[in-house]
């Protein structure tokens, strides 16, 4: 008897449960539209894979912006593709503002090359600029380059030098050929497969010099293993104050690398409103601020406007440079 | 040292440490067992979760995930003859025959404690010898990698089966297809017909295709026939078999404790050559392949070793030992810790809590390993029939996790018929994982090589540890046509 009732219970449990859900589903996701952005979590789509800078950067961003916003941003890990994978993800969805995804440099420079069949940077708007850090070129500390200038002089007379970097049409290939070309010395460029081979072949001593980024060679140069010998922002960079940048040496190169978010184009006036202002107001939280000191990050705002501008320009001169150093 | 080790056990006496060991473990072992989800992904999944944790536990989670899930790979490989990883393709090797003569709970036994012994003897390796041997990561520049990836390749001949012509059409089938992709040197693209296809072949879908449903389709066929197991014992491996296969538990972790500290050489390529390795130690090669234990052993501890041997250049240099060791680095970052030279300085109680956490996580692999076999011993009891759909269905949705596209699934269904057709024709499938797994490595390592040296090839004759691997390759090479002609010329033995 006891069980019999007991089961009626659970049906009408469940019943009630189902027609909650169907409440749910039919009776308010019509009316989403017109309740206040935003009503459902929002996908932050990331194209590198968990634990990446960007990645970091955006769960830092995430967690930071749980108080200033109703739904939670998730992020989800889209890989592949050179980025493709995400680009279709993202254009693939409506331009409403629950999937927006992480952009950075290398993403949109991406579109210089065989991405450009499927997407253009037209697709895309840009909501907020986060990070920005600059390229560096660094040696063994037992080296003996102490200067880029004695570095470029040896390299003139002893032809060709060795520089390892990223992928092959990278920006810091492109960095590595700017500056060879500028410089007039001749160069061979070593293409490794990410950052920790070529820290593993620099202080390995399989190559006498590499471009990099600070954020990779940090505890390297803090540890005395390795020396920076220019970085290639607009300025010196906190930590390293004695590297002086390519600017200051002479040299007309100025390449950084950014990490921010984007959408596909398309977003209502007040969607774009209130994501940027809650991953602005996410930037000035401590958590996020703590996390920038632990890496050695320094964090930019920068609004739609202008962060379209310098995508855009950081865009043409990119594709001004492989067009100069790679075609030929 | 000693202290600090001792110091070490301290905080895994909390809550929380002894949760997130066990935690990790469980879903290690789970990712291990499904066929297409990797270590790698699997911790990449988990990732995201430890953002809430204290930096111990998070990392005593992912580690004890990582080495649960090396010996989960073999589960599926000798109960079902579909590696769970990748590194578990040797596995299948011994493991699967062992089933199919009714003895799977010894084949998944022998993996256990292989695994367990690898585990605990490679991190007190990692404890003693990770600062002196982290300069040995570092000696590996492009040469080495080409000279280390020829080697690899000669394992063929322990996997090529009847056929040598068939073995090498195998391989040369995978290096093909493994050229598909954005080429890393020049930034040319090779095949690419569709946007999935940028970075190449993923390796995860086509060890789905070809050993998981090639093996569903060869089980359909059979189905009208009585194709239940019909005899499962239950029973371990006794005391001597265990006994037996020390020496081959020695040499699989010492294997795979030198591969897991070069970093990128990754773990598939370890217990092939454990694999390959035994087999030419043994002193009877021929039964390698029908079944015995040794075969099982090797490979299991050599790519349980890994996991310790890709931690010496993570904690010492901050380079990864491994893909999923990479994926490590990221754990490390969200907890706002750099792994490398400073981490031993200014960590040092977070270092020998990791080691005293691995060492623990190795006990609680092998509780969990050893209630484990008889669990599975009893799955194979069930019906091929009702098996292998779930083992269908399992499979795909893994491969889908993994990459999060439709893609790859139909690349594993394409690879799964061609598994199909080359079992059809006798053609071994095991060198085209092999080839598929050393290839990127072989090609950009070659290619760097002769950057280096502009063009000249004289950059492998100069620098011993090339020297030597290229002369082991050479040997191996030697003596399996050496041994194949004496094969010839003696009395013909019955198969």
């Amino acid at each position: 008897m006891k069980s019999r009732k007991n089961r009626g219970k659970i049906v009408l449990t469940a019943l009630a449960v189902i027609a909650l859900a169907a409440g749910y589903s039919f009776g308010v996701t019509p009316a989403e539209a017109a309740d206040k952005f935003p009503a459902k979590p929002v996908t932050i789509l990331n194209s590198s894979p968990a634990g990446s800078p960007a990645d970091v950067m955006a769960r830092q961003i995430a967690q930071n912006a749980k108080k200033h916003l109703s739904q939670p941003m998730v992020v989800v890990n889209k890989t592949g593709g050179s980025g493709g994978v995400m680009f279709a993800s993202l254009m693939a969805d409506p331009a409403d503002g629950y999937t927006i995804s992480t952009i950075t440099s290398a993403l949109i420079t991406g579109l210089h090359g065989d991405l450009k069949k499927d997407f253009s940077i037209d697709q895309f708007e840009f909501l907020v600029h986060v990070q920005k850090e600059p390229f560096c070129i660094v040696v063994r500390s037992d080296s003996p380059f102490k200067t880029l200038n004695e570095l470029i002089d040896h390299a003139k007379k002893n032809p060709r030098i060795k520089m390892g970097g990223q992928a092959t049409y990278s920006a810091l290939h492109l960095l590595a050929l700017a500056v060879a070309e500028e410089s007039g010395m001749p160069m061979s460029y070593v293409p490794y497969g990410g950052g920790s081979e070529i820290i593993t072949n620099l202080l390995g001593g399989h190559i006498p010099v590499t471009v990099s980024s600070p954020t990779t060679m940090n505890q390297y140069v803090a540890s005395g293993k390795v020396r920076a010998l220019v970085v290639s922002g607009e300025k010196r960079l906190p930590q390293w104050k004695d590297v002086p940048t390519l600017k200051e040496l002479g040299y007309n190169i100025v390449i950084t690398q950014y990490r921010g978010f984007g959408a596909k184009k398309g977003l209502p006036a007040d969607v774009r409103a209130t994501l940027v202002e809650a991953i602005r107001k996410a930037m000035e939280e401590p958590g996020f601020k703590d996390y920038l000191a632990k890496n050695s990050q320094f964090a930019e705002f920068m609004g739609p406007a202008e962060f379209t501008a310098a995508v855009r320009a950081d865009y043409e001169y990119m594709g001004k440079l492989l067009q100069k150093v790679v075609k030929k | 040292m000693v202290e600090h080790l001792i110091g070490g056990f301290v905080p895994l006496m909390q809550w929380n440490s002894i949760l997130a060991i066990v935690g990790g473990s469980v879903v290690g072992y789970l990712v291990g067992a499904l066929p297409g989800l990797s270590a790698t992904m699997g911790i990449a999944l988990c990732l995201p979760f430890t953002f809430y944790l204290t930096p111990l536990p998070s990392l005593l989670f992912l580690t004890s995930l990582y080495g649960a899930a090396e010996y989960g790979g073999s589960i599926t490989a000798v109960t079902l003859n579909i590696p769970g990883e990748t590194a578990a393709t040797p596995t299948t090797f011994d493991g699967y025959p062992l089933t199919q003569q009714g003895f799977p709970a010894k084949a998944l036994g022998m993996s256990i404690v292989a695994s367990f012994y690898a585990g605990i003897v490679s991190t007190i390796a990692l404890i003693l010898t990770a600062v002196p041997l982290a300069g040995m990561a570092l000696s590996f520049g492009p040469p080495e990698y080409f000279a280390l990836g020829l080697f690899g390749l000669t394992a063929v001949a322990a996997l090529a089966g009847k056929s040598w012509v068939k073995g090498a059409i195998g391989v040369l089938f995978g290096l093909l297809i493994n050229t598909i992709g954005i080429d890393d040197i020049s930034g040319t693209s090779r095949y690419i017909f569709v946007n999935a296809l940028y970075e190449g072949l993923p390796l995860v879908p086509i060890l789905i295709g070809l050993f998981a449903i090639s093996e569903v389709l060869m089980t359909m066929e059979a189905l009208t026939q009585n194709v239940a197991f019909n005899r499962i014992s239950g029973s371990l491996p006794t005391l001597k078999e265990y006994l037996r296969c020390h020496r081959a538990m020695v040499r699989g972790t010492l294997i795979g404790y030198l591969v897991g500290i070069i970093p990128g050489a990754g773990k598939a390529v370890a217990s092939f050559i454990a694999y390959n390795e035994e087999k030419r130690a043994s002193r009877h090669p021929e039964l390698f392949g029908t079944g015995i234990l040794e075969g099982v052993a090797a490979p299991e501890a050599a790519n349980n070793s890994v996991v310790s041997g890709a931690l010496v250049p993570l904690l010492t240099l901050g380079i990864p030992g491994s893909a999923a060791a990479a994926v490590l680095i990221g754990a490390f970052t969200i907890q706002g810790l750099q792994p490398g030279p400073l981490l031993f300085v200014k960590q040092p109680e977070l270092v020998y809590g990791l080691f005293a956490g691995l060492l623990a996580g190795n006990v609680v692999m092998l509780a969990m390993g050893l209630m484990g076999t008889q669990l599975w011993a009893m799955v194979l009891r069930v019906p091929k029939s009702i098996l292998t759909p779930i083992v269908l269905a399992v499979t795909l949705f893994a491969c889908y996790a993994e990459s999060n596209s439709l893609f790859s699934l139909w690349l594993a269904l394409g690879f799964g018929i061609l598994g199909y057709v080359m079992r059809k024709f006798g053609f071994p499938i095991a060198p085209v994982v092999l080839a598929m797994v050393l290839g990127k490595m072989i090609e950009t390592s070659f290619r760097k090589s002769l950057i280096l040296s502009d063009g000249s090839a004289m950059i492998f004759l100069e620098r011993p540890v090339t020297i030597i691997l290229l002369a082991v390759a050479l040997l191996s090479i030697a003596f399996q046509v050496y041994r194949s002609r004496k094969k010839r010329t003696g009395p013909t033995r019955v198969v």
